[in-house]
């Protein structure tokens, strides 16, 4: 069976297209996840709606709100923009460690988070940076906290018109720290077994204002915790809160069993990574 | 792979055990089915569609009935595939009602053995997508049976 390949010029009238074909079309970026799920024979849409045509939405800009990221921009030029770097370190460290470089320079920001792969490394870190994802619909234009915008495996709060433009970031306060810990079980450049992201703000005495970990790849959608994230409020990061933080999260957390891990030993590995994260932002620098 | 689980109807047993059996109104409690066919009182042929994100799959399949125990207990089997994937299912599930406070409690406990390239998904899946169809089936069976 053939797949017509379609390549629209601009977002109107990919989503032009989208209606036109419903559910037999599939939108297609850098392919990375498209293409292996085409392979396995787990989808057989009769159009393929490529993005790749599409031009001005590559780019990483600081503006008053936030770091704006265009949606079709490259993993790979994502982790090497200055920009970025030097807005949030953690986070061009966070798309440094996706896949390999082969990956990297072939996948887009848009399509890792519409994919939805509960085993990918961005959405971790985005959620905890408080990232929103911008559609385009056929009504217009909506914003969706990533928060809410996982809503299970491989399922996104996208309606099926609607196209993944934009991911906007806030401006962090000068003083916050991030981090991101990616643990592999297999291979080095595997998909995470456990993926934590962190976020954490001091006073000047050092007493926690903020704490925000959020755990992936473990767990189908990213997850908070805020009952363990409160214990941090106003208090200093000593060795025993630190414990008893990473205890919570998982105690609390329902982690899955796959390939990369048991339900089990992903509880005993996010209490060893949910620590060292706290102590990278505590310790560590920006 | 095992699936178990439980939800509680605010209805008496007997009607619960009665919609079990009304085949036309449970189908249209189940989550995705597209027909259901009586061959005799313990076989049906039906087809059911599974969807998770992007991926659709349709299992067309045979159900077999081999305990019944009114108002209580059945037990059975579940055959079926899915061409397009070249996926095969096959299991085995004992369902019991009991009464209680707040009316029925169902709970079931499903031996699921998926081959072909849906298995490549894995447990967390599997186990995730029946949770969410159970949900749902219970969500249906509240409306159809709670007045």
């Amino acid at each position: 069976m053939s797949i017509d390949f379609l390549e629209p010029t601009d977002f109107s009238e990919a989503m032009a297209l989208l209606s036109e074909y419903g559910d037999d079309a599939k939108v297609i970026a850098g392919g990375t996840s498209v293409v292996l799920m085409l392979q396995q024979k787990l989808i057989a849409p009769n159009v393929l709606v490529s993005l790749g045509r599409i031009e001005g939405w590559d780019y990483v800009r600081l503006e008053p709100d936030g770091l704006h990221i265009g949606a079709l921009t490259h993993l790979r030029d994502a982790e090497r923009s200055p920009v970025l770097r030097q807005f949030c370190p953690a986070l061009a460290y966070t798309f440094s460690v996706v896949g390999n470089v082969r990956v990297r320079n072939q996948a887009t920001l848009g399509g890792n988070l519409s994919a939805a792969d509960y085993a990918a490394d961005p959405p971790a870190m985005l959620t905890v940076l408080g990232a929103r994802a911008r559609l385009l619909g056929p009504g217009g234009t909506r914003e969706v906290p990533l928060s809410e915008f996982f809503l299970g495996f491989y399922t996104t709060a996208l309606e099926p018109e609607e196209i993944l433009t934009e991911v906007i970031i806030p401006v962090l306060p000068e003083t916050a720290r991030a981090a991101y810990f990616k643990y592999t079980s297999l291979s080095a450049e595997g998909r995470p077994c456990v993926a934590i992201g962190a976020l954490a703000d001091f006073d000047s005495d050092g007493k926690c204002k903020d704490l925000r970990i959020a755990v992936g790849a473990a767990v189908e959608t990213p997850q908070r915790v805020e009952s363990a994230e409160a214990l941090a409020y106003g208090q200093t990061l000593t060795g025993e809160l630190v414990a008893a933080i990473s205890e919570e999260y998982a105690r609390t957390l329902d982690t899955l069993s796959d390939v990369r891990g048991s339900a089990w030993y992903r509880k005993e590995m996010i209490r060893v990574f949910v620590k060292r994260a706290l102590e990278e932002v505590r310790d560590g620098h920006r | 792979m095992q699936i178990k689980d439980s939800f509680v109807i605010n209805a008496s047993q007997e009607k619960v055990w009665e919609l079990l059996f009304d085949i036309p109104r449970l189908s249209k409690c189940v989550p995705g089915i597209e027909s259901v066919e009586v061959v005799d009182e313990k076989t049906y042929r039906g087809k059911l569609v599974v969807k998770v994100g992007p991926i659709k799959s349709q299992f067309s399949g045979v159900v077999t009935l081999t305990e019944v125990e009114p108002p209580q207990h059945i037990a059975g089997s579940v055959e079926g595939d899915d061409k397009a994937s070249a996926s095969s299912v096959k299991a085995g599930f004992s369902g019991t009602l009991t009464s209680v406070a707040a009316g029925t409690e169902a709970a079931f406990v499903v031996d699921l053995n998926l081959r072909g390239r849906l298995a490549q998904f894995g447990g967390p899946v599997i186990s995730a997508t029946a949770k969410k169809m159970t949900a749902e089936f219970a969500k249906n069976l509240r409306a159809e049976l709670e007045h």
